[in-house]
């Protein structure tokens, strides 16, 4: 009990200095286990942005198609949707075609992608299919059979407007190129200029029979009400999926593979700047401590003299490191808790600085709730304890150098 | 029976080319119960050699035995084990633990001799008592005169029970009151106690109360006689 008595009064010996390295300690863990917490809040946000407008969480696919994505490469929706049905943990099932085509108005013509989609079933979960998105007419119901959905700039490319007519060309699934009348039913705008200008949503069904299949798929794309339990739904598709040779099971991560890389790198980005943070930590803590028991160099030699062994001095000098670390690192969490609380409650909201950001040609939205990742932001304190107590080493050597004698002539 | 002998002892100091002899082929002989003194100037050796019969620091050449065991072979670590159990340390600075009481500072000897925590209390506060600081037990260095806190270092040097105290120059940061009642105070646990000390003193009030004076002079010892009764 003295020997904790005694570092902890030693702690205190220079007030300010040791606030201002608990102040280090406390004010960089929380920064890091703070923005980890945004990071991943993001990247929740991002992958369920991209899993809603994308592929979903999972996706059943022609197992070809998610590289070469050929208009050929489907599969009957017969054949997959009775797999899916009554599974639990699946939010929505979403069946679509994807069709290059050409669209063309009365004045001009463009390159597009038409989406084959059933609109009411797409409404509650695709970011593109909302109201808020819509700038004239209005999203097709379910059973409108000839209306499209179709970007702003498309629109202002073709020049038509809500109402109008357009044709879009494109190869059947015999190869022959064939043709279908569409009317303008909405006009949206994502903010996404390849979506803007380049997509047009019509219903599946309709597009189904134009393709001269009416059962043909391009894609399931699956929500799952938690994503954590991806891997193990994965697992039992791919098993439930194993005798069916036109279909294949996907992740997100496969799927979406710009998105999940694009988050790798980021992560790697931000694991990088904690090592750097760490290693400030680390020169800050080492220089502070040097300047703490160089200044008792004489009574180290007075420890020594009156009977306390290396190894205890060492220990003593340790076991402030650890009180100190201990300190800032508790402190730290408590100051992570309280901001994650804010930023997890409230959102930190940067669209009035960016809007909505265009990720590997995904929408994702820039209002961000943290999370909560206990794991990262204990190991991060835990860490910055055992920063705080290896910075202790080189002084405790500079402090056990010299003999005692020599020690206790320092002034 | 002799506590401290020393045969040719000697610490020569290198400072660039030119060699330092602050110990000089000393041979010494401390018995128990004595009350001794190094005598000396400035510069005569008298710190010096009692660092290295405290093992404090290392001898050039020759030998230091400290009861019957030769220090000059021992490990660090077993020299700091010799100072704990057998030397007790009084220095010129008081050199006391700034950010521990009175109390703790003696404690701490106890403590680190593994002392259980259950006698600290019955060995402290008797002796406390004996050296008039049992009103002052939990007063921080900072906040005791000089003469309190070298009677704390007193308190903190005999505590272990040790074979012998080495005194550093120990009044030379009192006054000439502290001073005496310090004398006074070690001379009587000399008598009554049987502890020995040597001190190292320029002082002539610590060379008129010791038993045995030893002066010394260019590291060597040029007189050494015990006083009668």
């Amino acid at each position: 009990m003295l020997w904790l008595k005694l570092a902890w009064r030693n702690l205190w010996r220079n007030r300010t200095r040791t606030l201002v390295l608990l102040t280090v300690i406390t004010g960089s863990l929380a920064f890091v286990a703070w923005m980890l917490n945004v990071a991943y809040g993001s990247y929740e946000k991002m992958i369920e942005d991209a899993v809603r407008m994308g592929s979903g969480h999972l996706s059943l696919h022609h197992p070809a198609y998610p590289q070469e994505r050929l208009s050929e490469q489907f599969f009957s929706g017969k054949q997959a949707m009775p797999l899916l049905a009554n599974r639990a943990g699946i939010s929505k099932i979403l069946p679509r075609l994807y069709v290059s085509a050409l669209a063309r108005s009365s004045r001009d013509n463009r390159a597009i992608m038409i989406l084959g989609v059933d609109f009411e079933n797409e409404l509650e979960s695709n970011p593109l299919l909302q109201p808020s998105k819509t700038i004239s007419g209005k999203i097709p119901a379910s059973d409108a059979q000839n209306l499209a959905y179709i970007g702003t700039r498309l629109a202002e490319n073709l020049r038509i407007d809500v109402g109008k007519k357009l044709v879009v060309m494109f190869q059947d699934l015999s190869g022959e190129i064939t043709s279908k009348l569409y009317r303008v039913g909405g006009i949206f705008k994502s903010g996404v200029t390849q979506l803007d200008g380049g997509t047009i949503f019509v219903n599946r069904q309709s597009l189904a029979t134009a393709l001269g299949n009416s059962d043909a798929l391009h894609e399931i794309a699956i929500l799952l009400a938690d994503r954590k339990e991806l891997p193990e739904h994965l697992s039992q598709l791919q098993k439930a999926y194993v005798g069916h040779k036109d279909i294949a099971v996907f992740s997100w991560e496969t799927t979406s593979r710009q998105i999940a890389d694009a988050i790798k790198i980021d992560s790697a980005q931000f694991k990088f700047m904690i090592f750097l943070l760490y290693v400030l930590v680390t020169i800050g803590t080492v220089n502070l401590l040097l300047m703490s028991i160089l200044e008792r160099t004489r009574e180290f030699g007075l420890l020594r003299a009156i009977g306390l062994d290396r190894r205890r001095i060492g220990g003593l000098i340790f076991c402030e490191a650890t009180l100190l670390g201990i300190i800032g690192a508790l402190a730290g969490l408590v100051l992570t808790i309280v901001l994650s609380l804010y930023s997890w409650h409230y959102g930190l909201d940067f669209s009035n600085m960016f809007g909505e950001a265009e990720v590997a040609g995904m929408l994702v939205s820039m209002k961000v709730n943290s999370t909560w990742e206990w794991d990262w932001m204990f190991g991060l304190a835990a860490g910055m304890v055992v920063v705080v107590i290896l910075a202790a080493i080189y002084p405790v050597k500079k402090a056990l150098r010299a003999a005692p004698a020599e020690a206790m002539r320092h002034h | 029976m002799s506590i401290v002998s020393t045969t040719d002892l000697k610490r020569v100091y290198e400072s660039g080319a030119t060699e330092v002899k602050a110990v000089n082929g000393v041979s010494l002989s401390i018995e128990a119960g004595e009350f001794a003194v190094l005598a000396g100037p400035s510069g005569s050796g008298k710190t010096t050699l009692l660092n290295l019969i405290g093992g404090l620091d290392r001898p050039t050449d020759g030998s230091v035995h400290l009861d019957g065991e030769l220090l000059n072979d021992k490990s660090d670590d077993e020299l700091t084990r010799a100072r704990l159990f057998k030397i007790g340390f009084i220095f010129q600075a008081y050199n006391l633990v700034p950010v521990l009481s009175a109390y703790e500072n003696v404690q701490f000897i106890l403590q680190i001799q593994g002392v259980p925590d259950s006698k600290h209390e019955e060995r402290i506060m008797p002796l406390f008592e004996e050296l008039g600081l049992s009103g002052l037990a939990h007063r921080r260095p900072g906040e005791l005169s000089g003469g309190q806190q070298q009677r704390v270092a007193v308190a903190r040097a005999i505590i272990g029970h040790p074979s012998i105290i080495l005194a550093d120059e120990p009044t030379a940061n009192l006054d000439s009151e502290s001073a005496v009642a310090l004398l006074n105070l070690m001379h009587r646990l000399n008598l009554e106690q049987k502890v020995t000390f040597l001190f190292s003193s320029h002082d002539k009030k610590v060379i008129d109360i010791a038993q045995r004076v030893i002066s010394m002079r260019d590291g060597k010892i040029c007189d050494d006689h015990r006083k009668t009764q």
